[in-house]
């Protein structure tokens, strides 16, 4: 387990592709020999929210944990809310980039290019849907909530575009996204032909490895952190409708 | 399937049972007039050993209703059949419960059925007009798409239509 005195560089020794989280929290490489402590100190980062999330991230036996519901639901929309812009804006361009054709083409049949190109966008499609929702509609209702409960006020104090919503509309629109890439590594692994360009091929399966571990990640902390908190607070404001 | 499989044992119901819980057969045929099923059941689930191996009852006569509805038996063998029925009857019970580890080598590759049932769910029907077309039950068709997914690793819709493309299950032109 890793705590605050630990260097970060040896966090990163444990598993590189925190590097990833690190980005999030606005951490940039070449923090020499400093501490996690220190680091979050200079960058005024939540110490304790940090390990909380990188533990997690190494060790999915440490999750979920009753500490990371301890947080302002404010940290944990903010993380997810980075993540889910990083995705837009760096992870998924950085597959298209590959599977569009643009670094060289993957396999001799234009069409098993264009099939694999298609169900890639398709993919993107749904996968940016369910991040707008989440960042347009969920999280923001979440933070109303937050505000209410703090506040002790019910649930009438709500905008009224929240008034109806609950957080378990959320978990039951959480749709699967995650069975679509994990298809199309299946159909690239197992049932497109060996392509005419291997390397570029074994590197759309690494980026897509990948990001499907951060993506279960990142829905785990969704369903087993954010979803109970918000539904902890809402049901405590709208006790106190009843109660009126 | 049939041809790989072979003969382990023979016992009789008075002599020690014991030893069909240390057999490692995968189908125990039994006769379904012996008098105590209770004490075989319990040596042949001993253990962990829940699904296997399958009990099977050898009967003479059609569809013994009470043979299933004691719990004991997960199918049976009408023995007063003509010999081709019973080979046709033993390939399908065996076909339907493969042992776990003979199931992952034998499983890759789809039925002619199942490979109509993804033609149709390639070319965007439902479950239901996939019922009505074949003929068959809603219940059937689910089942069907379980174990094309389970054969495949593929889930979601639009994954089986790039699979029956590229297998020339159907043409890209028919799907848009």
């Amino acid at each position: 387990m890793i705590n605050e005195n630990n260097k970060m560089v040896d966090l990163v020794h444990k598993n590189h592709v925190l590097i990833s989280v690190f980005s999030r929290f606005g951490i940039s490489l070449g923090f020499g020999d400093k501490t996690i402590r220190e680091i979050c100190e200079e960058k005024k980062i939540d110490l304790q929210f940090f390990l909380e999330i990188v533990n997690s991230f190494l060790d999915h036996d440490y999750f979920p944990r009753e500490q990371l519901k301890s947080f302002p639901i404010r940290l944990i929309v903010d993380y997810l809310t980075k993540t889910h812009h990083e995705y837009l804006t760096k992870t998924i361009p950085e597959i298209e980039s590959v599977i569009s054709g643009r670094e060289g083409i993957c396999y001799k049949d234009k069409e098993h290019n264009f099939l694999m190109n298609t169900f890639f966008q398709e993919y993107k499609d749904e996968l940016i849907t369910h991040i707008k929702r989440e960042d347009e509609q969920v999280f923001p209702y979440a933070l109303e909530v937050e505000q209410c409960y703090l506040q002790k006020k019910s649930a009438e104090s709500l905008p009224d575009k929240f008034r109806d919503y609950t957080i378990s509309r959320y978990l039951q629109e959480h749709d699967d996204v995650e069975e679509k890439l994990f298809d199309l590594k299946n159909i690239i692994i197992k049932y497109l032909p060996p392509p005419k360009n291997p390397r570029l091929c074994y590197r759309v399966i690494v980026l897509l490895f990948n990001l499907e571990k951060d993506m279960n990640d990142h829905s785990r902390i969704e369903e087993k952190v954010f979803v109970p908190k918000v539904a902890m607070m809402e049901k405590v404001i709208r006790r106190k409708n009843s109660r009126q | 399937m049939l041809e790989e499989m072979s003969f382990t044992g023979k016992i009789h119901y008075s002599e020690d049972l014991s030893q069909i819980g240390k057999s490692n057969a995968d189908y125990i045929f039994v006769d379904s007039d012996i008098p105590d099923m209770k004490d075989l059941y319990k040596q042949v689930r001993s253990g962990d050993k829940e699904e296997w191996p399958v009990l099977i009852a050898l009967t003479h006569h059609r569809k013994d209703n009470n043979l299933l509805s004691s719990g004991f038996f997960k199918h049976f063998l009408d023995l007063s059949q003509p010999k081709s029925e019973i080979l046709h009857s033993l390939v399908e019970i065996t076909k339907n419960n493969l042992p776990p580890n003979k199931a992952t080598v034998r499983e890759e590759k789809l039925s002619e059925r199942e490979k109509s049932i993804l033609r149709f769910v390639a070319l965007g029907y439902t479950n239901k007009e996939i019922a009505e077309k074949l003929f068959i039950s809603m219940h059937t068709v689910i089942t069907h798409r379980k174990n094309i997914t389970r054969k495949l690793g593929i889930k979601t819709v639009s994954g089986l239509t790039v699979y029956a493309i590229l297998n020339q299950l159907i043409d890209m032109n028919n799907v848009g």
